[in-house]
């Protein structure tokens, strides 16, 4: 009789746990992690924030499937939060290579008008020195002649 | 009166076999429409430079895309539907996969030149007697 009573009440709270309590779902917390990850990452925000807002929403679907012990449904969103996220990660940090290539074009083009500009003035200094080398040699070929003639 | 009560019945019965035809029909419907659009995601990935830099994820996506047509065929559309999600988001990451791995090894070559075109800058503004210009011919 008190065994019976017993297993009546552990039944009764098992099936009352399965009711309240949703089942976890190893993808949803999985998502959950993928999602926290990236959004971390400064440049997902700033290039792939459709991308991760996207991820969140699928993640949405996939908590409150979950809740409803519809773990086919959950485990399903939560993949394609997952995998969002990751895409969200690989453009982000692809835009990222790309705005870092198109800044560093700005600079390449500065150092080299510079380099330009440089060797131009190096240029028009030697053509000055061989100019005063040249008046000077005239003018000494001059002396001497004038020497000579004396 | 029984005979309506049979009327009404069979009645029911029509509804009900149209509704699930209706829904099977829609579930198709979304099947394919999955389908299609994780093959042009398929499509997009394999001109991407995928089959180099994500065979993995590629091949996951194909795999699924597949199933999800044996699914669809076999007339479970929500299973079709379901794997044609998967293989879309998955060739998706095989393009983005490869499109990345192009652009790092875009911006590493970029900052190869870069630092070569840094070095060469400083040597140019060491001062100019490191090129010395040619000397002036001495008389014999």
């Amino acid at each position: 009789m008190n065994k019976g009573c017993l297993t009546g009440i552990a039944l009764t709270a098992a099936l009352a746990g399965c009711a309240s309590t949703p089942l976890p779902n190893a993808a949803v917390e999985n998502a959950r992690t993928v999602i926290a990850t990236t959004e971390a990452d400064p440049n997902v925000a700033q290039y792939a924030a459709l991308d991760i807002e996207a991820a969140r929403k699928q993640l949405a679907i996939a908590e409150s499937a979950a809740l409803n012990n519809d773990q086919e449904s959950a485990s399903q969103a939560a993949y394609l939060a997952s995998q969002t996220a990751h895409l969200a990660e690989l453009r982000a940090t692809a835009k990222a290579d790309d705005a870092h290539v198109a800044n560093g074009v700005v600079e390449r083009n500065r150092i080299q008008l510079a380099a330009r500009d440089r060797e131009a003035a190096q240029a028009q200094m030697a053509e000055s020195a061989a100019a005063a080398r040249a008046a000077k040699l005239q003018a000494e070929a001059a002396a001497l002649k004038a020497k000579s003639q004396q | 009166m029984r005979n309506s009560k049979r009327h009404a019945t069979s009645a029911g019965l029509l509804v009900m076999t149209l509704f699930a035809g209706w829904s099977a029909n829609a579930a198709n419907q979304l099947a394919d429409d999955k389908i299609a659009v994780a093959q042009a995601a398929l499509q997009r990935a394999e001109q991407s430079g995928a089959p180099q830099s994500a065979p993995v994820e590629l091949a996951t996506a194909r795999d699924k895309l597949a199933r999800a047509q044996k699914a669809n065929a076999d007339r479970d559309g929500k299973t079709a539907a379901a794997l044609a999600e998967q293989a879309n988001v998955d060739a998706e990451v095989a393009e983005a996969t490869a499109v990345e791995q192009r652009s790092h090894a875009a911006a590493v070559e970029f900052d190869a030149s870069m630092q070569a075109l840094r070095n060469e800058a400083l040597h140019s503004t060491a001062p100019a007697t490191t090129v010395p210009l040619p000397a002036p011919a001495t008389a014999q």
